[in-house]
């Protein structure tokens, strides 16, 4: 043991800013009696030194760094150096919060410092917003364990300055709080009250213009009961807001709002016991409502009519519990216990995140709107996760989990890399030194302004992580817009540019998430609705395997004709009729009647169908099973025009969901014109069709199509594994399809009845959005190969 | 996999599609070849404009020039045949670059056993065109080849016309502010066609609109205000506008209601999965003008048969450069690039 007193530096890695860790780390170093000081070093992590300590001091105080750090600091590594023995006499007495340095790839061994995500108010911040004094319903209440992070920071280190507060000077009470290393909010960046933060203002409109009124959250509860509809900016997006249970005035905005679709609204609830009142909740999905990172779960409803206006034709509601100081008020202010909390934009243009953008997409549709000065500097939607009781599906990865990266340590010598993703639902992502960050929710950027936010959210993440990527990657999609931009960004900055197969970046992005090491082996169905297959075709239903950065296309649905392309997607009818020629039926036979309800141009549309495919007219081919599903969904008339992505077969699972009891199904393979074992969906089809002909009950059918369709993939994995004896270490489901409650869950029982585990997505969405982190996975192992070679 | 040149060994069909892929056919081609703007081009080949614009030295006149090949299937369409494409499409090519088009010469490439019925009706729609137009066939070719060597007939028409303006009009030339006018309803020729293919009916029968825009266009022409105007061909409103935004290096925000369209030829559009802003045209034309000659235009354009539909569609604007943006009703601006070759779908 030595008792030798020397210098140390500590370098911690890590996310260790923004999450209370400096003022963590003082507390701790004067309960021990240690002297020296803490410092951010912006994106090197932060650097602690002590002076004059013995080995068993530092020891010590690193196990305790370990035990007792933040919730929401996750330490990767630290790094102790001893020093000479000199002192400095700033130090002698004391431990101090040093200001921050802004130094880049300092000494410590990942190069990466990441940022907390928007983290909901805490409890003891609500506290002080009952209290009278200066935080008195003060609704931008904040500590340094909660308050928005990524959608305020302008770049790194994480100070004041460089936050949306920086014209918010603190006032002499802050600031007292701001420097005593006691209080909760010693240098808590987003700390502010009534007299020197940011202000909401209330607008009404009147006249056809907004009309500026003094800001009164009683009024705002009241009018709100009263079936007013208000815009509420919020910390990083605008919702509106009105009463979820008054179905008339539901009906009505829904009219307003989006013409013909029956898109769900997402329900802003005052607390855990409204949410159970309503919905059937696992501990589980307690859990995870009531978490820091406050996400939309969806829920299964007790009473589907009372909701039906919410959530047309569907069984499940998403919830969310309050996150910011707004709810909470309005919510005391004796608000409706149940708000449809909906993002404010105009469809297909991301949501307002300045005033005016508030003021103009609220225009004769809301009653009033509050908006503040507080800049957000990125737009951060919702997060969406879906319950499958016990496990969970995250759909929509945005706020309270972005910009939380992954890490898997195989790629610490790979060069940075940037993706862009597919198009609907986007995300882009960013690499760093074994570090994966997938971006926010990006929407649909086939237009101009969903690309323009794809753009700056580049930029962002660029400067957030200090990244100059060396590598784009992109959907091997030549027309897709993600595709496009990549192509002048890969011009523009000299990168080298790589495209990934839709579903094999599906595959890969579980094999991020599963944490799969370079020799295992994964077998995985990515399923959804549509991507660009490497051959040009539709897929959408594709049983992969993939092993490094090598892949096969093992099985997939047997390819239909898909005759129109998109329009399929859209009119539902129009892909059944192509499912029913292909089946060598006479759709006439089975849809006569039906044309004006199937198809945009009823008669002359499906005649021409079949006119088409008689002459033998075949240019795309589709394996998609999103289609087939659709197929289904139009058959038993649950659903005929898509108004959103992914209605057919939500409509036709929310439907399915209705029929409770169990119910058993055949197995539907067949060997295809390749000699492989396919999923016989032509088959299936058949099937329905004879029991809809015999008027079985509808929620029946349906219930047994997704059964059918689970039992004969789960049997194709197991088979494709018999015939090449060859070990797979997972068998996973992503994609679109992954979403679905009743495939996801059967095939799970299904292959853990042969003692085979399904492995789901954890941290990543198993959709779009999970394109872009997939891309570098699966490029990043192709580049690690180039480079050992 | 890494992304490769698109150096596919064979022509395919789609890199004669008017899109991204047949830039890159011209392109291998002209490198191959070594074409290269000379002093004396206002307007050189290496600007892949409609016409080329070359003034001869120590003549008062400019020349200007194009070339274009022919063929179709059926040969004789609702609303004309190929000898008008032939004629119509050299001389809207003149005409859009701000030239009188003088004259052409025709070659002709006539598969054995064409009859001469139908030879005579094509020879004299192109007679009557010559007529109509007051340009002059002073040069020609012809060849036959063994039956099954080609697809009945094609022609190749090559035009001679002299600048009538101060500057030709060049793709190059949209400004931020200007105005964007289409000469008439977009897509008629290729949904015309497509309706007759694949025997898609209804009760107004549509026809193609191929005509010479000569001498609709003539007044036009002159004036000076006029920045940008193109022809649309193959690959149809898309192409043509994207070629302006790229060229010129401005945005131009296009609002979709106010595009004319045959609802027909919307139909049938969607009714085979197409663009109908891909659809090919062959007697309309994009100009894009300085704001004040609005009122000139419109009422000039009015006075004409060919053009008597023509519409104000949108304006240009500096940002975002390069692209064309379609406002739709719904709101957001959809991004229109140029058609990259067959229809590729996209919704998830
Ligand atoms: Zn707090
Ligand atoms: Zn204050």
């Amino acid at each position: 043991m030595s008792l030798e007193k020397k210098n140390w530096s500590i370098l911690v890695a890590g996310v260790v800013q923004s999450v209370g860790f400096r003022p963590f780390i003082k507390r701790l170093a004067d309960k021990l009696g240690l002297k020296g000081y803490v410092q951010n070093l912006g994106d090197a992590g932060v650097k602690i030194m002590l002076f004059m300590a013995t080995k068993e001091d530092v020891d010590n105080f690193v196990k305790r760094i370990n035990e007792e750090k933040p919730d929401l600091a996750v330490i990767l590594d630290i790094e102790i150096k001893s020093e000479e023995s000199s002192i400095d006499k700033n130090y002698e007495n004391r431990f101090l919060i040093i200001p921050s340095e802004k130094k880049k790839g300092m000494g410590d061994k990942t190069g990466f410092s990441a940022l907390p995500p928007d983290i909901s108010i805490c409890n003891e911040c609500i506290e002080d917003m009952k209290r009278p004094g200066r935080r008195f319903e003060y609704v931008f209440t904040s500590c340094t364990n909660c308050g928005p992070r990524y959608s305020a920071i302008i770049e790194l280190p994480y100070d004041r300055p460089n936050t949306s507060f920086k014209n918010f000077p603190l006032c002499d009470d802050c600031l007292e709080e701001y420097i005593n290393p006691d209080d909760r909010r010693f240098h808590a960046q987003t700390t502010c009250c009534s007299v020197c933060g940011p202000k909401y203002q209330m607008f009404l409109w009147k006249n056809n213009k907004w009309i500026k009124r003094p800001l009164n959250w009683r009024f705002v509860a009241d009018s709100l009961k009263k079936g007013k509809i208000w815009a509420v900016m919020g910390i990083s997006g605008t919702h509106f807001f009105l009463d979820a249970l008054n179905q008339e005035i539901v009906s009505k905005f829904r009219n307003i709002r989006r013409k013909r679709s029956n898109k769900p609204f997402a329900v802003l609830m005052d607390s855990i016991n409204t949410v159970k009142k309503y919905c059937f909740v696992s501990p589980e999905d307690e859990k995870l409502l009531s978490s820091v990172r406050r996400p939309i779960v969806i829920l299964p409803v007790k009473n589907r009519e009372l909701w039906d206006p919410v959530i047309p034709s569907l069984k499940s509601l998403g919830v969310m519990l309050p996150y910011t100081g707004i709810h909470h008020v309005l919510f005391w202010n004796e608000a409706p216990k149940a708000l449809i909390a909906t993002s404010a934009n105009i469809p297909g243009i991301p949501m307002p995140i300045h005033p005016n953008g508030v003021f103009k997409v609220a225009e004769n549709i809301a009653y009033g709107v509050l908006v503040h000065d507080r800049p957000i500097i990125q737009r951060v939607d919702d997060s969406l996760i879906r319950s499958f009781g016990k496990n969970h599906v995250i759909i929509r990865r945005s706020r309270g989990y972005v910009p939380q990266p992954l890490f898997h340590k195989e790629f610490t010598d790979t060069p940075n890399m940037l993706s862009v993703g597919a198009e609907e639902n986007n995300t882009v992502s960013v690499f760093k030194n074994g570090w994966f960050i997938p971006s926010q929710h990006l929407g649909h950027i086939k237009n101009i302004e969903g690309l323009e936010f794809e753009k700056t959210t580049i930029q962002h993440l660029e400067k957030l992580f200090d990244i100059k990527p060396e590598v784009i990657i992109r959907d091997l999609h030549p027309t897709f817009q993600s595709s496009i931009l990549a192509k002048e960004i890969a011009e523009q900055e000299k990168n080298i540019e790589y495209s990934v197969v839709h579903h094999v970046a599906h595959v890969a992005s579980l094999g991020l998430d599963l944490g799969i090491k370079k020799e295992e082996t994964i077998l995985a169905w990515a399923v959804d609705g549509y991507g660009f297959g490497a051959d040009g075709n539709a897929w959408g239903g594709e049983l992969i395997f993939l092993r490094d950065d090598h892949w096969e296309r093992r099985s997939s649905l047997i390819p239909i004709n898909y005759l129109g392309g998109d329009l399929n997607a859209i009119y539902p009818g129009r892909m059944l009729s192509l499912y029913l020629l292909e089946m060598g039926l006479d759709p006439n036979e089975f849809l006569g009647g039906r044309e004006e309800e199937l198809f945009r141009h009823g008669t002359l549309e499906l005649n021409y169908l079949k006119k088409a495919f008689y002459e033998g007219k075949r240019d795309i081919l589709t394996t998609s099973l999103g289609r087939l599903l659709d197929s289904i969904s139009a058959l038993l008339g649950i659903c005929t025009i898509r108004s959103y992505r992914g209605e057919p077969a939500m409509a036709l699972e929310g439907v399915a969901l209705r029929y409770e009891k169990e119910i058993d199904t055949d197995i539907f393979i067949i060997a295809g014109e390749d000699g492989t074992l396919k999923l016989d969906n032509k088959s299936i089809l058949r099937e329905v069709l004879e029991m809809f002909l015999q008027r079985e009950p509808v929620d029946f059918i349906a219930k047994w199509t997704h059964i059918a369709i689970a039992r004969s993939m789960g049997e194709l994995m197991l088979r494709t594994e018999r015939s090449r004896k060859q070990q797979i270490d997972y068998f996973g489901i992503t994609g679109g399809v992954a979403y679905n409650k009743i495939i996801s869950l059967e095939l799970s029982r299904f292959l853990k009845e042969q003692d085979v585990k399904l492995s789901f997505h954890n941290n990543i969405p198993p959709g779009d959005a999970g394109i872009s982190v997939g891309q570098l996975f699966f490029i990043g192992r192709v580049i690690n190969n180039e480079n050992t070679k | 996999m890494k992304i490769q040149n698109e150096n596919k060994e064979i022509v395919e069909l789609s890199h004669g599609g008017g899109g991204k892929r047949m830039d890159q056919l011209i392109g291998f081609i002209s490198k191959k070849i070594g074409i290269r703007n000379s002093s004396e081009d206002l307007v050189g080949p290496e600007e892949t404009d409609d016409s080329a614009v070359i003034k001869i030295r120590n003549t008062s006149n400019t020349l200007v020039l194009t070339t274009d090949s022919h063929t179709i299937d059926p040969v004789f369409f609702k609303g004309g045949n190929i000898g008008d494409l032939a004629v119509a499409g050299t001389i809207n090519d003149l005409i859009v670059m701000g030239a009188k088009p003088l004259y052409l010469t025709l070659g002709m490439i006539i598969e054995e056993g064409f009859t001469f019925s139908d030879l005579g009706r094509i020879a004299e729609t192109i007679g009557n065109l010559c007529k109509k137009t007051g340009v002059r066939i002073v040069a020609g070719d012809t060849k036959v080849m063994p039956r099954g060597m080609l697809s009945s007939i094609v022609l190749n028409t090559s035009g001679v016309g002299v600048l009538i303006r101060e500057e030709p009009i060049k793709d190059s030339n949209a400004k931020p502010g200007d105005i964007i006018i289409v000469t008439g309803t977009i897509g008629d020729h290729g949904t015309s066609l497509l309706s007759l293919r694949e025997g898609l009916q209804f009760d107004t029968e549509l026809e193609s609109d191929v005509t010479p825009l000569w001498p609709a266009l003539e007044k036009i022409v002159r004036d000076p205000r006029i920045h940008s105007m193109k022809d649309m061909t193959r690959g149809g409103f898309a192409s043509a506008t994207n070629e302006i935004a790229v060229k010129s290096g401005v945005c131009l925000e296009i609002n979709e209601e106010k595009i004319p369209m045959r609802p027909e030829a919307k139909a049938i559009c969607e009714i085979l999965g197409l663009e109908i802003m891909e659809i090919s045209c062959e007697g309309r034309a994009i100009i894009i003008a300085d704001p004040s000659a609005e009122q000139d235009i419109i009422q000039e354009l009015r006075k004409h048969p060919e053009t008597k539909d023509a519409r104000i569609i949108g304006k240009v604007i500096s940002e975002p450069k390069k692209k064309v943006l379609i406002k739709t009703e719904i709101g957001g601006k959809r991004i229109l690039d140029k058609p990259f070759g067959e229809p590729i779908p996209r919704v998830c």
